[in-house]
């Protein structure tokens, strides 16, 4: 997948750990740290609220797009 | 939902199921033990003139107009009917030893495959009583079923076709009756259920992917 999690960035800025992120966020360690290790499907948006408002960010500097390599047939193209 | 009523409703479900499945097991090991002893008896005795094989079959009459079979009313007069599928009695003598031969072993697998279907069944049960419900083996096991459905319902096909040409056979030819009655022959309740089974399973791993996937997101 092309999207990256910084979340372990942002929390090494802000010195929090997980446990104490996850517990002022009202969800487990085990479930943020589906997030921290880029394993998550998808993120809602109260969750990515709460750790914008946490961690005094923006979603940018949470999630980072990376492309991938383009394909042979230049599937990936930008459009225009 | 009351999860403590839904799991004594799928338990009540499932002993009829067992019950059933196990009646049929039951019943052909019974006819497989009989069969056997009687063919064990026939090397020790010669057959009687009069000993006659009931083979299952499935015939339809040339003409509905005029059915050649009828039952006698309480007011003594008859009524036509027609049976469809029933049971006729072959004199062993007429029969040929390949033909029963086949038969036997189809039964013996029919049996193999039933015994095969509840065992996959039970595990099945076992597995949501334990409350692992949303597992791959859980599909694993529908499939099987299925497929278990599927082949016994083909088996259940060849042996009364089987039967209905043993019977031709035997008798030589039928006179008012047309030779197979095709539709009868296709047990289509059978392959409905194995039908049903497969197609449950690919539903429950479509389920177990989406289950998983909403696990994923945080």
């Amino acid at each position: 997948m092309a999207i990256i999690v910084n979340l372990d960035v942002m929390m090494a800025k802000r010195k929090i750990s997980l446990g104490e992120l996850a517990e002022r966020m009202s969800i487990t360690p085990s479930n943020l740290s589906i997030l921290k290790t880029g394993k998550a499907k998808a993120i809602r948006f109260s969750t990515l609220n709460n750790i914008c408002r946490l961690l005094d960010c923006h979603p940018g500097d949470i999630l980072e797009y990376v492309p991938d390599e383009p394909e042979a047939d230049g599937a990936t193209q930008k459009l225009p | 939902m009351n999860l403590n009523k839904n799991k004594i409703s799928v338990n009540l479900l499932c002993v009829c199921i067992i019950a059933l499945i196990s009646i049929t097991v039951l019943f052909g090991l019974g006819v497989f033990t009989q069969g056997f002893v009687e063919g064990m008896n026939e090397t020790r005795e010669p057959i009687a003139h009069d000993d006659y094989l009931f083979l299952t079959a499935s015939f339809t009459p040339a003409s509905m107009a005029e059915t050649p079979d009828s039952i006698m009313a309480s007011d003594g007069h008859r009524l036509p009917i027609f049976t469809g599928k029933g049971s006729v009695g072959v004199p062993i003598e007429r029969i040929q030893d390949f033909p029963l031969i086949l038969l036997a072993v189809c039964g013996l697998l029919t049996l193999v495959i039933f015994i095969f279907l509840l065992v996959q069944f039970v595990k099945l049960i076992v597995n949501f009583n334990r409350g692992r419900i949303f597992e791959v083996r859980n599909c694993r096991y529908l499939s099987r079923i299925g497929v278990s459905m599927l082949v016994l319902a083909v088996l259940s096909m060849f042996v009364s076709y089987g039967n209905s040409q043993m019977i031709i056979d035997a008798a030589g030819g039928l006179k008012n009756y047309t030779t197979v009655n095709w539709w009868d022959l296709i047990p289509s309740s059978d392959f409905l259920v194995g039908l049903l089974a497969l197609l449950f399973a690919q539903i429950w791993k479509r389920g177990i992917a989406i289950k998983n996937e909403n696990e994923l997101t945080v």
